[in-house]
């Protein structure tokens, strides 16, 4: 302690002995080793860090995506591949159902069976009606399956009424079905050639 | 602002003009005592009018230097005071040795480590004015204590002068009493020659107050003629203790002589003298030129110039040091902050990975099942589009039914049917009729074009023997 005040004893005399203009580059002195110091580590290493660091934040803060938007997006999609399996399930369904109605409908599919059955009711048909007649059945298929039965025949003339009833039958046929040509011509009796075409979806 | 006086023993403190006395011990204040007169050296001296003002010190520091005969070999403490005349600068020189000032106040200076302000007694009747609200004239005052008489002179209130008197102790020597003693007797017998039992102590001090009384009166006739003061008007007597019969003695013999004498006496349950010191001492105590304190107050630290150097370094140092930490505090926080900031760009990044994965995975699913839907709507469409066509084929009209129609419009006109040829669509018929009603066949034409059939044309008529034979066509 006794040191400590003998020490600013002597300060305080060397101050004494300096005349003010002294004192005063001695003060100033002081602050400007203040200045040089706050300068060469305040500022040239802490400011530095300090404003580096500054720039590493505002980086980050720009690469910082928010994921909201892709949420969003995400949300959406989801939304859409629901609506989308709905409508896929729907559509399934349909051809599913339309498919089996064709598979269980007697007038749009006609199967090996169905035909034979046409057929029989054409053969019944020219017999009650006294059509005597060469049959030729071909078989198409493409976009559809067709079976084109070609009749070939002859009447008297004063059977017409039975050659008459005889395509009515064949038109009442339960079953799709087009008379693509027909021809008859009398000569001493009626020639005839009937081309039917059955329609069979697939 | 507190005034603290040091008495005798005890102190007395002025706070906001209220005086009161206590006990000797510390008291927080400006501290300020009055000197005994005893120790004063005071020299009276003259000094030309031509001097420069500012030169007056100096020469009369020369004065009292080279004629006052003082020890070189000591400190003293010197305060002038200078009074303006009309052809000179009397000056009141009070020289006051300091071993003399340490020792006088060796026992306060234990309590109190300083002494703001140390005034001279005989200065002190000024605040008498103060007090006592008397106007202000020609005054002597006159202190008589144990230790200390003097005589203080005043003229409208400024002091002029002061010199000593004859002391107690001389009377107490003469007497061959002690100072205690003396100070009884003039208590309780004073100056009335009834209460001696000895005429020759009694004769001791009458002769005593007469001499005193006598200088008193030689020190006003000086007072004329040095320092021009003509006419005293009061003598004001002061004394610690009462001196018996001195008033009723004296009061006529200086008013004989025009000077109104009276008791020194002021409104206080203390002493009028220490009371006076005190409101003096808190008037005039900022100064210096009547300081005799050589016990100043410690500078402050702040204001000492090693003070302002180490305040200055602190306060460069602090600042910088200030700054400093915020600065690192910034720091640290900011890379606390740039650690949370990479954290949670981190998480983002696989939150966005992991949703931009889904994302990708649901447009795969998305596409994959338009692609199935797609096919589905074509495959519908496809069956849609053969059942319309199909639908088409069993709306058309039946052939049976064309037949019908035929055999009805030819049997209107009286026609008959050679031949029959449908293609697809497209009709053509071979119909004979005969010369006379060869016209008919284009009422059949027309007829079937009533029907409904388009394109109804004759494309060529052939005769046979007077048999038409027309070949008709339409469509269905």
């Amino acid at each position: 302690m006794m040191n400590k005040l003998a020490v600013l004893k002597k300060l305080e005399n060397y101050l004494e002995s300096l005349d003010q203009k002294n004192r005063l580059v001695l003060y100033a002195s002081v602050i400007f080793a203040g200045i040089i110091l706050y300068y060469n580590i305040n500022l040239s290493f802490l400011q530095d860090e300090i404003d580096y660091n500054v720039n590493v934040i505002e980086k980050l803060k720009k690469e910082m995506k928010s994921p909201g938007v892709l949420r969003v997006k995400l949300k959406k999609k989801k939304k859409t591949l629901n609506k989308v399996k709905k409508e896929n399930t729907f559509l399934s369904e349909n051809v599913k159902y339309v498919k089996m109605l064709i598979a269980t409908s007697s007038v749009l599919h006609i199967n090996e069976n169905s035909f034979l059955e046409i057929l029989r009711k054409i053969l019944l048909h020219a017999s009650e009606n006294g059509i005597t007649a060469s049959y030729i059945i071909e078989e198409e298929k493409g976009d559809y399956v067709s079976y084109v039965i070609n009749i070939k025949g002859a009447f008297e003339r004063k059977n017409f009424k039975n050659f008459y009833a005889f395509i009515r039958d064949l038109e009442a046929i339960k079953a799709i079905k087009s008379i693509d040509s027909l021809t008859f011509y009398k000569v001493e009796n009626v020639g005839f050639e009937i081309n039917c075409k059955f329609w069979s979806l697939k | 602002m507190k005034i603290v006086y040091l008495a005798k023993d005890k102190i007395y403190v002025n706070e906001n003009g209220r005086v009161v006395r206590k006990d000797f011990g510390f008291e927080k204040g400006v501290v300020t005592s009055a000197l005994k007169y005893k120790y004063i050296f005071n020299i009276t001296f003259k000094l030309p009018k031509n001097l420069d003002k500012d030169m007056l010190e100096i020469e009369a520091e020369k004065y009292i230097f080279t004629e006052g005969s003082l020890d070189y070999t000591k400190d003293y403490k010197i305060n002038f005071f200078f009074k303006e005349y009309e052809d000179f600068y009397n000056v009141e020189a009070f020289i006051v040795d300091m071993e003399v000032l340490k020792r006088e106040y060796e026992e306060y200076l234990k309590t109190y480590k300083f002494i703001d302000f140390i005034t001279l007694k005989p200065f002190v009747f000024e605040a008498y004015y103060d007090i006592s609200k008397l106007p202000k004239k020609r005054d002597v005052f006159i202190f008589f204590n144990e230790e200390d008489a003097f005589l203080s002179c005043f003229v409208d209130g400024e002091f002029i002068f002061v010199k000593s008197l004859n002391k107690l102790e001389t009377l107490a020597k003469e007497l061959n009493l002690s100072l205690k003693d003396t100070v009884s007797l003039l208590q309780e017998k004073g100056l009335d020659v009834q209460n001696y039992e000895e005429k020759v102590q009694f004769e001791i001090v009458e002769s005593f107050f007469s001499q005193f009384f006598m200088k008193v009166n030689h020190l006003l006739s000086y007072a004329s003629s040095y320092y021009k003061v003509d006419n005293i008007e009061r003598m004001f007597f002061y004394s610690p203790f009462n001196i018996k019969g001195l008033f009723e003695k004296y009061k006529e013999f200086w008013n004989l002589s025009g000077v109104e004498f009276r008791e020194y006496k002021v409104k206080t349950d203390y002493d009028s003298f220490d009371y006076t010191a005190v409101v003096y001492n808190s008037k005039h105590y900022k100064n210096e030129k009547e300081n005799f304190s050589i016990f100043p107050r410690p500078i402050p630290f702040y204001k000492t110039h090693s003070g302002i150097l180490i305040i200055l370094i602190l306060a460069v140092g602090l600042g910088g040091a200030v700054d400093a930490f915020f600065k690192y505090y910034t720091m640290l926080e900011q890379e606390e902050y740039i650690a949370k900031l990479r954290n949670q760009l981190s998480h983002r990044k696989k939150q966005i990975q992991t949703l931009k994965a889904l994302i990708n995975k649901y447009d795969k699913q998305i596409a994959l099942l338009e692609s199935k839907n797609r096919k589905l709507k074509s495959e519908i469409e496809d069956i849609s589009k053969k059942i319309d066509y199909l639908h088409s084929i069993q709306m058309k009209k039946l052939s049976a039914n064309e037949l019908a129609d035929l055999a009805f419009e030819l049997k209107k006109y009286h026609l008959k049917l050679l031949s029959f040829k449908k293609e697809k669509s497209h009709i053509k018929v071979s119909i004979i009729s005969d010369f006379d009603n060869s016209a008919d066949v284009a009422k059949f034409m027309q007829g079937m074009y009533k029907r409904g059939y388009k394109n109804v044309n004759l494309a060529k008529i052939e005769n046979f023997n007077g048999i038409y034979i027309s070949e008709v066509s339409y469509d269905e």
